[in-house]
């Protein structure tokens, strides 16, 4: 591969300054768009493999160490995340490996990237939550992201942007490709830092519930399962503790799991079970919620004698399906006065 | 992006989880293939198949088949691929039984570089064999059946349920399963594939897969032998099945073997594929038939079309039908009164505007009192399913419509009261509405007939009754305890 090399810029500083350049021309345009596309990519071949080798070479810590630097002060992952789009195909998944490797990157205890992002340039982020907006590149800025808010202070900082609850606008794009991509980001965002989480539920208790509601509303069959499947998630969590309490005292909550229960989806109605399972087994349950628990008991019961889990071969879906069961069977006969 | 926007062909595949047809894309009027998953039928967890659709979407090049777009139309994923219609190589052994060196060579160079861009991107395709090679309409050649789990890439129904095919697996793909192998595995697969285009089939293939499996890594690699074949190709899969995956060659060195680096122009794999086409209009008549038909696509509201006509209101309702009609039937009408209990009737109260304390009750389904005038909540078609009401009391029910409600009468006692009808019957009947289940309801209704009996057997026993309460009442129920 040495003729790849001729005409090549020495050390790891120059390498960087001259992506830079070629970045910046390839910002203003023109007709040779083409020809700045393909130096990028040479470019970015060649920062691979400073980071990890290659057949020959093994990594050396200190041309990292070095590029690193460059990296940071000169913005180059700013200028990288801005001409995205105009990277060919290819050279995109170039960034998302010089982003993750960067971001693992430690110094004793401090993460220098982590730093960089948060500190010096949060441009970067801003621009990351908005990746599903391009259809291009929204699957790379969402695999970016989402190796960004392995970090909690990240995860932290995206958490109390507001732009974090367009993901649940994002999430229902009509390119299943972003709306799926922006799922997972979502997913990882309020689920990966569980204190952090349980805070952030606590204090957006109402818009929370409302958003993933209305995505449980969706006509999207994947839509609608995948949101089932996250709320599922967060009420297994322990530390959402006050996000749970909230949330199954609240009577419009079961009604939108009670209609998962009858749709005709067999997978919906299992999803659904999942959550509705925890609105019986409650142990103090709202009047209102018991009201409504009373009111259904006979189609409960009617549903469970035709709740068909047999094909799941889940011992312990059985087991709940009987014990929840058995709670409604219990329920009283009479309603009360209102 | 809908299905409408396709034009859905002949089913050309079936799989495990969806089926495949070939269809046409209106717009451009270029030719798909678009892959039917039923997300409600599949086991496999819908984020398995996003994550491989997220995959496939990450991979461009010549040498693999492509992917276009995905929508969901109803439960269904429908996955738009590139249409391949010169079949599989597998198909192409079928027909010509083996191939020579050069078309062989000339697949096998264009599967290396399939291979070199997955590699370079870090992934593996983990079953490559002629089944999984395919040929476009224009000779062209690309790699399917790849990703994360095959799944969509998928182009015929897998037997077993493994990764990878085990004649064409490398040993140490056996030996560590799905972990402690990289992209050499793949080297070692086209090895066998070369192998298997230009014999027929792939060594051991006469042996029952499952029991060579473990003999695989326990032999020594199979060779190309014989005067038929060149030096070229012997050394070639020579190279490929070095069983040490280090030592094994990439397919980026590969591609600079002999084998693959001088290739004739002559090869015409076109002729190859339009005899092969003829030779199976000639042996193989019927068409695919899907497994799951395509149903045609509706527009609806999920939750519009509940399977179950829950309850949600927390005011008391029989069910649902009526609520829903109890519902339009306030917003409309100011004069309908919302129901007032013996337990919000202070001394002072005025029921007055209650035509009868049965009318009241929170269902206005049934009436005690079929004589009473119909209240506003009480359309006809509902009354007439009159097979659920309860035992009618007594003919001097009927005239309960008077002004008075019995608890208004009771403290009163200007006039006299029929404790029976007025009040206790009155009573159970609220029970009667409260209860759910219809068991509750025959139970209630047993009681009402017995009181009736007992009141005939000793007139007066109802009244003292009452009374007894109604002392428990002034004394507050909490102080009894015994």
């Amino acid at each position: 591969m040495a003729f790849l090399f001729k005409r090549n810029p020495k050390t790891p500083q120059d390498l960087i300054r001259a992506l830079n350049e070629q970045i910046a021309k390839l910002d203003l345009g023109g007709d040779n768009i083409k020809k700045y596309q393909d130096e990028c990519a040479r470019y970015l071949k060649q920062i691979k493999v400073i980071l990890h080798g290659d057949d020959e070479n093994d990594p050396q810590p200190d041309q990292i160490s070095l590029l690193a630097h460059e990296v940071y002060s000169t913005d180059c992952l700013y200028n990288l995340i801005y001409n995205l789009k105009k990277l060919d195909f290819d050279s995109r998944k170039d960034v998302v490996i010089l982003f993750s490797t960067l971001l693992r990157r430690q110094i004793g205890n401090a993460s220098p990237t982590v730093e960089y992002l948060i500190n010096g340039k949060p441009e970067i982020l801003i621009w990351l939550i908005k990746g599903p907006e391009s259809s291009e590149t929204g699957l790379v800025c969402g695999q970016i992201l989402r190796d960004c808010i392995k970090f909690e202070v990240i995860n932290r900082f995206i958490l109390v942007n507001p732009l974090f609850w367009n993901y649940f606008k994002y999430v229902q794009s009509p390119v299943f490709e972003i709306a799926t991509d922006a799922f997972v980001s979502l997913h990882d965002l309020v689920t990966t830092h569980k204190k952090l989480v349980s805070e952030f539920l606590a204090n957006n208790y109402d818009n929370f519930t409302t958003s993933i509601n209305q995505l449980i509303q969706s006509n999207n069959y994947v839509t609608k399962r995948q949101s089932v499947r996250l709320l599922a998630e967060l009420v297994l969590q322990r530390q959402n503790q006050y996000f749970l309490n909230r949330y199954f005292d609240d009577t419009n909550n079961l009604k939108l799991i009670m209609l998962l229960l009858s749709n005709k989806s067999k997978n919906l109605q299992i999803e659904g079970f999942h959550i509705f399972k925890f609105f019986v087994a409650k142990p103090k349950k709202s009047q209102r919620i018991l009201d409504i628990l009373i009111k259904n008991k006979e189609n409960f019961i009617a549903f469970f004698q035709n709740f068909n889990i047999t094909s799941f071969n889940d011992s312990n879906l059985i087991d709940e399906r009987d014990y929840i069961l058995t709670e409604i069977q219990k329920l009283p006969d009479i309603e009360r006065i209102n | 992006m809908s299905s409408n926007e396709y034009e859905i062909h002949q089913c050309i595949g079936k799989g495990n989880f969806g089926d495949v047809y070939k269809a046409t894309q209106k717009s451009s009027n270029s030719v798909v293939a678009i892959k039917v998953i039923n997300l409600d039928e599949s086991e496999e967890d819908i984020s398995v198949l996003i994550q491989e659709i997220h995959f496939l979407s990450k991979l461009r090049s010549n040498y693999i088949t492509r992917y276009y777009e995905t929508f969901i139309s109803d439960m269904s994923m429908w996955i738009v691929m590139e249409y391949c219609g010169g079949g599989s190589c597998a198909d192409l052994l079928k027909c010509h039984k083996k191939l020579n060196e050069e078309t062989t060579a000339f697949i096998i160079r264009d599967v290396l570089r399939g291979l070199n861009y997955l590699h370079e991107e870090n992934n593996l395709h983990r079953d490559i064999k002629s089944a999984n090679i395919l040929l476009t309409s224009a000779g062209e050649i690309k790699l399917a059946d790849f990703g994360v789990s095959g799944e969509i890439t998928m182009t015929q129904l897998k037997r077993n349920t493994f990764v990878g095919t085990p004649f064409w697996m490398a040993p140490e793909v056996i030996v560590r399963q799905k972990t402690g192998y990289n992209e050499k595995a793949d080297i070692w697969s086209t090895g066998i594939t070369t192998i298997e285009l230009v014999t027929g089939s792939p060594p051991l293939s006469q042996y029952d897969p499952m029991k060579i499996l473990f003999e695989i890594p326990k032999k020594r690699p199979p060779l190309l032998t014989g005067l038929d074949f060149s030096e070229n190709i012997k050394d070639f899969v020579r190279y490929c099945l070095i069983k040490d995956p280090k030592k094994r060659p990439s397919s980026s060195t590969l591609l600079h073997h002999k084998f693959v680096k001088n290739i004739k122009r002559s090869v015409n794999i076109l002729r190859l594929i339009e005899e092969k086409d003829e030779w199976f209009a000639k042996h193989q008549k019927y068409a695919k038939k899907p497994k799951y038909p395509l149903k045609p696509d509706v527009e609806k509201n999920d939750d519009m079309n509940s399977l179950i006509k829950w309850e949600f209101n927390t005011r008391n309702s029989f069910n649902t039908r009526i609520f829903e009609m109890e519902q339009t039937l306030l917003e409309n009408s100011p004069n309908v009164i919302p129901s007032v209990r013996i337990s919000s009737a202070d001394q002072n109260v005025s029921v007055s505007p209650l035509k009868s304390p049965v009318s009241q009750a929170k269902s206005p389904s049934f009436s005690i009192a079929p004589t009473s005038p119909l209240s506003p909540l009480t359309p006809g078609p509902v009354t007439s399913s009159s097979s659920e009401q309860p035992p009618q009391s007594s003919p001097k029910a009927a005239p309960l419509s008077q002004e008075q409600s019995p608890v208004d009468a009771v403290h009163r006692k200007s006039r006299p009261v029929n404790f029976l009808d007025d009040v206790l019957l009155y009573c159970l009947e609220g029970l009667y509405n409260r209860a759910r289940a219809p068991s509750t309801k025959a139970t209630v209704r047993k009681l009402m007939q017995n009181f009736m009996e007992y009141e005939a057997e000793q007139p007066g026993l109802t009244q003292a009754f009452i009374e007894e309460v109604l002392i428990l009442k002034n004394v507050g129920i909490s102080s009894i305890s015994r």
